[in-house]
């Protein structure tokens, strides 16, 4: 096992990508603490690494608040005694914002048309989330001279998506930010990486096609994969499903040893969708 | 073990990072085909593998001869049944180094034949048996020279980005048939090739070098001027190769994975 004894953090760990990620590093041998809003599914993740014989926790805090993060941060060390391994997977496209421009304003562009709170929301999601962690973590991780960080990003960080303009804007400063993090780091035996997903069944996602199956009479009858593969599949090299798990075991990799000499890298785990 | 029953073909796998990269499979279980211009490093390292309870099988081929290389790959077909993972590492070494006005068409041609067209070689003997099995792995060793621009270095870095592309292209024609192609960019890594371009470019033009060892260049000066002050290993190399040419990165494809102690952070 390549990570018996180290603590690691992931932040929404509790679901999707996030409980991937906690699932790959407790079959490596971490214990791990899981930050995230939601308590009821945090603890299930909580309970699937117990089973396997790993130490865990869950904190409920949102991570884009510095107090609650520096508590929760507290809290980890309180319990666990040291910080080995932080995984920044909290993120998301900021669903649901009020529309509050009124109509006759409208561009009819949607890089122009967002509402302040959707920028606002989503920057603080996807960067000042991981910003907030890495402050309440790395002094933690300069005391040992060691120490490992993952942020996750998206193949959106240097794809092109115009009705997802802030998101792909939030995930590209993931990337500056590793970058910086990373080169800041190097001297203190830090590793800082990035892992950018491409298109990824998780539960919610399978949940939805499972949805537009029930609902679209052109998809009536299609399996979740089935719909998941023609919407994605034309945009990979492998017409293949990709699992929370494979961006565990990127997460793994780079959360290891074997990674010992890699820092400041985005590696794109994406079936080959961003380089085509 | 990730590897198990798995064969792989290394190029250059007698001496320096394709050595490491030799270890590190072997240690997850795969059995090798090494293949060396002399043969001796192979069949030494061969017998190194051997005594780690693997199959090993060197073979003597000169990678710029596409003839030595398709019966290179036919021995090892023969011996092993079939191939699961090909590393391409051999490649020409950074070594001339040199005005651009002043490089005759030979160093164009020696690094051309070095470090893409024995890589084109290989694939090309190796594909069609992926092809047919739906299956494989391919590791291209690049270099951070490639994406990296260096004055006086123009042959290594221009035939170095040739790989990535390469890497990139045979990953877009070979995904529909579940097959994996990545590219590895390494920092400096002390290898016999790297050492020899110590002595040459660094030790002897300076005199505050006088009588160092390529390798105490490389521990005084090269180490510590990477961001991690931390040297990178051919088995720092070998482990990322495990990495990308298991299931656990079944996902990742044309990638380019550099591998730096920091050095270059904002190069893609």
């Amino acid at each position: 096992m390549k990570l018996e004894g180290k603590v690691a953090i992931v932040t929404g760990g509790g679901q999707g990508i996030g409980a991937g990620i906690v699932r790959c590093l407790a079959e490596e041998g971490a214990d791990i603490a899981i930050v995230d809003l939601r308590e009821e599914t945090a603890g299930e993740i909580v309970k699937e690494v117990e089973a396997l014989g790993r130490k865990a926790i869950a904190v409920h805090a949102d991570a884009t608040d510095s107090g609650q993060v520096t508590e929760a941060v507290r809290k980890v060390v309180d319990a666990f005694g040291k910080i080995d391994i932080l995984v920044n997977n909290v993120g998301g496209g900021g669903a649901r914002i009020k529309r509050t421009i009124p109509k006759e304003e409208l561009t009819g562009l949607r890089c122009v048309d967002s509402e302040e709170e959707a920028w606002d929301k989503i920057m603080d999601l996807n960067a000042k989330s991981q910003f907030l962690m890495c402050r309440a973590v790395v002094p933690h991780l300069l005391k040992q001279k060691d120490g490992k960080i993952v942020n996750i990003g998206s193949r959106l960080a240097r794809q092109v998506d115009i009705s997802l303009s802030i998101y792909c804007t939030a995930k590209a400063a993931v990337i500056q930010y590793t970058n910086h993090l990373a080169l800041e780091l190097a001297p203190h035996g830090i590793n800082v990486n990035c892992v950018c997903p491409g298109d990824v069944m998780t539960p919610n996602i399978e949940a939805a096609f499972a949805r537009v199956a029930e609902t679209n009479p052109d998809s009536k009858g299609k399996t979740p994969e089935e719909l998941f593969l023609q919407v994605a599949g034309p945009r990979m090299a492998f017409n293949r499903i990709q699992t929370p798990e494979d961006m565990g075991r990127a997460t793994v990799f780079l959360a290891s040893e074997d990674a010992r000499t890699i820092t400041g890298q985005a590696l794109y785990v994406d079936g080959g969708q961003t380089f085509l | 073990m990730k590897l198990k029953d798995k064969v792989a073909i290394v190029t250059g796998g007698g001496q320096g990072i394709g050595r490491g990269i030799v270890e590190c499979l072997a240690e997850e279980g795969a059995d090798i085909a090494i293949l060396t211009k002399s043969g001796d490093s192979g069949v030494k390292a061969a017998e190194e593998i051997a005594e780690m309870g693997r199959k090993a099988l060197p073979i003597k081929a000169d990678v710029t001869d596409s003839n030595q290389v398709d019966r290179a790959i036919k021995e090892a077909m023969d011996t092993f049944g079939k191939i699961d993972i090909l590393v391409n590492t051999v490649g020409a070494g950074s070594v001339d180094i040199a005005p651009f006005i002043k490089l005759d068409e030979s160093i164009w041609d020696r690094n051309y034949a070095l470090n893409v067209k024995s890589q084109v070689f290989t694939c090309k003997a190796v594909v069609p048996h992926f092809i047919e099995r739906g299956y494989g792995k391919i590791v291209n060793l690049s270099s951070i020279g490639g994406k990296r621009a260096s004055a006086m270095n123009a042959p290594y870095g221009a035939t170095k980005a040739g790989v990535i592309y390469f890497t990139k292209a045979l990953a877009a024609e070979l995904g529909s048939h579940h097959i994996n192609v990545n590219c590895i960019c390494p920092g400096g890594v002390y290898t016999p090739t790297f050492a020899a371009l110590i002595e040459k470019h660094m030790i002897r033009p300076d005199a505050k070098a006088k009588g160092m060892t390529g390798r105490d260049f490389f521990d005084k000066f090269i180490v510590p001027g990477s961001p991690m002050k931390r040297e990178i290993t051919p088995r720092d190399i070998g482990r990322s190769v495990v990495f990308l040419v298991s299931e656990d990165a079944r996902n990742i494809t044309g990638q380019t994975l550099n591998i730096t102690a920091g050095a270059a952070i904002e190069i893609d």
